[in-house]
């Protein structure tokens, strides 16, 4: 088993060292094709540009004949467009006139046949207008002399009324006056009779104090005191 | 009632002269009897004099040093078991008139029986009277209410 492993470890070491080499000469050899590679594409990059500028000359050239071409062209076609214009310009110009000429002879026969109507109408809605305004005026009067009638109605049946209303008020109001001073007669009757029979004993106490004599006094308390041994008041 | 008190009352008619006179009997018989003094009828009033001077000799003797004050007191308690007739005369009469009212108001009644007279001058004439806590007008205030209304039916024809 150790010589296993010995084999397996010197197996992977000089798998490595194999590897190792390999990757350096790999290295070498594209550093090496690189060199190579920069050397052959400066060359081709001389030979690319001289290319390039010869090309780019010959472009120029072509370009500046098109150019030329071009503006001859367009010279030509200005031209032709232009004369074109004008005379199509011309044409609807033309066109245009005995158009409007049409038009405004068209148009002047429309506004005095419109005018025509328009004066018929409102001559028609003169007269209609004059027959409504009198039969206006006439309902109208109609109404105004209804209505002061029913006013003038309204107002006696309003004063006719009032005037019931009033009386009765003032019937009602003059009884309970009326009432009122029964009433108060009766309690000022009352009070007199009340006062009355007071003044009647004052002016008797203040009177008989003077007037009756001292027998006359004996002989009304002996009266007195007798009409009380007949009621046997004192038992 | 005792006998001394009928004796007491026998010249006696009026209350307030009965309670007064129980004063005046014990003040009189005290210096009679304790003092000696026989010569006392100068102090009192004249009417109160003449009222000791009828008292009877018997009656003055039963008072004693012993029963002097048992006797008054008898005499006080008498009194105020008696309920006299209340008068309400209409004007002060004098005292002869109240006496000879009270004398026939005892002549009726019996002899202990006692009046008091009292002052109203609304009642304008006749009396009225208080007896036994119940009030009896017979006066001629009373006799005009009861006529008030034939009184106003007079005065309402007359003023027609």
């Amino acid at each position: 088993m150790p010589l296993l492993t010995l084999s397996y470890l010197l197996t992977i070491i000089f798998g490595l060292i194999a590897l190792i080499s390999t990757i350096l000469w790999i290295k070498q050899e594209h550093n090496a094709s690189q060199q190579n590679d920069r050397d052959w594409s400066n060359t081709y990059l001389n030979n690319l540009y001289g290319r390039s500028r010869d090309v780019l000359l010959d472009a120029f050239r072509k370009s500046d004949q098109i150019l030329a071409e071009s503006e001859k062209e367009r010279g030509e076609i200005l031209s032709k467009y232009i004369h074109s214009i004008s005379e199509s310009t011309k044409s609807y110009q033309e066109k245009y006139n005995t158009l409007f000429d049409q038009t405004k002879t068209k148009l002047s026969s429309d506004i005095s046949v419109l005018t025509d109507d328009f004066a018929n109408y409102l001559n028609n809605l003169k007269t209609t207008t004059n027959e409504l305004q009198t039969l206006a005026t006439t309902s109208i009067q109609d109404k105004i002399n209804n209505l002061i009638e029913k006013f003038e109605q309204d107002l006696t049946d309003f004063f006719a009324k009032t005037e019931r209303q009033s009386i009765q008020s003032i019937e009602l109001e003059i009884k309970s006056a009326r009432q009122l001073i029964d009433s108060y007669k009766q309690q000022q009757m009352m009070l007199i009779d009340d006062n009355v029979v007071a003044i009647l004993e004052r002016t008797l106490s203040l009177v008989l104090t003077k007037k009756l004599s001292l027998r006359d006094q004996m002989d009304l308390i002996n009266e007195a005191l007798e009409q009380a041994k007949v009621e046997k008041f004192i038992t | 009632m005792s006998d001394i008190l009928l004796l007491f009352l026998t010249n006696t008619f009026i209350y307030s002269d009965a309670l007064r006179r129980v004063r005046v009997l014990d003040e009189y018989l005290d210096v009679q009897i304790f003092k000696g003094n026989k010569d006392l009828l100068s102090r009192f009033s004249s009417d109160d004099s003449m009222w000791l001077e009828s008292l009877s000799k018997d009656f003055l003797k039963s008072f004693s040093k012993d029963n002097l004050s048992t006797n008054i007191e008898q005499l006080k308690k008498g009194l105020q078991e008696i309920s006299p007739l209340i008068i309400y005369i209409p004007v002060d009469l004098p005292k002869t008139d109240k006496i000879s009212i009270a004398q026939k108001v005892r002549s009726n009644y019996g002899p202990n029986f006692l009046v008091d007279f009292k002052l109203d001058p609304t009642l304008i004439a006749g009396c009225a009277l208080i007896w036994q806590g119940r009030y009896k007008d017979i006066s001629l205030r009373k006799k005009i209410e009861d006529q008030k209304e034939s009184i106003l039916t007079v005065l309402r024809n007359y003023i027609k």
